[in-house]
């Protein structure tokens, strides 16, 4: 075996070898994702309900929270359960329950977003009101209670 | 509806039993004066008394019309074979006997009577507040007998039902939900989102998705209409 070899053999052990992001890095970035939802929701629910006369920015601010519920699928890997987060260790023990709760939050933010895009404000309403149950649900089992 | 969900308390923990028509397990064999006694006067059928963790100091002001109606709707369900769990409590509530001293202690038996002075709305408000969404049973903190402590209705309290902390709902401006506008009360009821976009999650998660959330407009303006009209209390221990 050619001795040039021999780097791309060891490549796979670097990797292996590599220190994973930090958990600490990973809970800041995932609450801001979270914050970024929280934000976009509640600037959306101040234009639906006529409170803020810009409708215009209902597109802008819908994508960004339908963006931000794709992105919260790569946000609770496993080992980013310690440190100081809110999230609770059943996300990792009830895998199954706590994807299928983030997969409605991008189903129902895609349809508050579709519903933004169309100007159709009876669907937005809607669309915000199923965006609202998927949150809580899972805040109800997943996220550590507030004070 | 079949019963077995656990309530921690200072006493124990209680489990709640199976209220699906099954005539054995279940409600399916009670009359319609046995099911408005049990809200009414805290009695089983066989006359022994409940626990609180049943909220009948509250239900006792719902009227017999809306028992009925939650009675009918009860039996439309399919009955469900589930025996109750029997409540893990300290030693000196296993016998029910104890509570006939608590209930002569803490509970007024008598329906709402609206008051003339105020609004159909407020009163609305405050029948479904007091007494159907017995609001004040976790917002409302308790002596050491469990009893509500009546002059701090509703200003929450640092323990729980579930050990954690009730935010306190009158309209106290710092502690309170004085900075809220009606608007934003009734989104949070609707959908429970606070205005600054966050979603309460645990207990009160459950109430908005099973309850609050699907009230008619006007019940949930109601609810805020007499909230905003409490006097504003600091929390409550």
């Amino acid at each position: 075996m050619p001795r040039r070899f021999i780097p791309a053999l060891l490549l796979p052990l670097l990797a292996l070898s590599m220190p994973l992001p930090a958990a600490e890095d990973m809970i800041n970035y995932r609450q801001q994702v979270m914050k970024t939802m929280g934000a976009q929701i509640a600037a959306i629910s101040l234009i639906a309900r006529d409170r803020i006369e810009l409708p215009d920015h209902l597109p802008g601010h819908a994508s960004a929270l339908a963006d931000a519920a794709v992105q919260a699928r790569a946000v609770f890997p496993e080992g980013s359960g310690v440190g100081e987060t809110d999230a609770l260790p059943a996300i990792w023990l009830q895998r199954e329950q706590f994807e299928e709760l983030i997969e409605r939050s991008v189903t129902s933010t895609a349809a508050l977003r579709d519903a933004a895009e169309a100007g159709d404000r009876q669907a937005l309403m809607g669309a915000v009101r199923q965006v609202g149950m998927d949150c809580l649900a899972c805040h109800r089992d997943f996220r550590r209670e507030q004070d | 509806m079949a019963g077995g969900r656990a309530l921690e308390s200072p006493f124990g923990v209680f489990y709640s039993p199976n209220i699906t028509p099954d005539p054995v397990t279940g409600i399916g064999a009670w009359s319609e004066e046995e099911f408005v006694q049990a809200f009414h006067e805290g009695l089983r059928p066989d006359g022994q008394h409940y626990f609180p963790a049943f909220p009948y100091t509250s239900y006792t002001g719902v009227s017999r019309d809306d028992l009925l109606a939650i009675r009918a709707w009860l039996f439309s369900l399919p009955p469900v074979d589930a025996p109750a769990r029997p409540h893990e409590l300290v030693w000196f509530l296993r016998w029910r006997g104890v509570l006939a001293g608590w209930k002569w202690l803490a509970f007024e038996p008598g329906r709402f009577t609206p008051d003339p002075e105020r609004d159909a709305e407020w009163n609305r408000g405050a029948y479904l507040v007091r007494h159907l969404g017995h609001c004040g049973e976790c917002h409302t903190s308790r002596d050491w007998l469990g009893i509500p402590r009546s002059g701090l209705q509703l200003a929450g309290t640092a323990r729980g039902p579930d050990g954690g902390r009730v935010p306190n709902i009158t309209p106290h401006r710092e502690s309170g939900i004085g900075r809220w506008s009606g608007g934003d009360l009734e989104f949070f009821l609707e959908i429970g989102m606070t205005p600054a976009g966050d979603f309460t999650g645990a207990a009160m998660g459950a109430v908005i998705e099973d309850n609050t959330s699907r009230l008619t407009p006007e019940d949930r303006r109601a609810i805020v209409t007499y909230l905003q009209s409490l006097p504003p209390l600091p929390t409550g221990p």
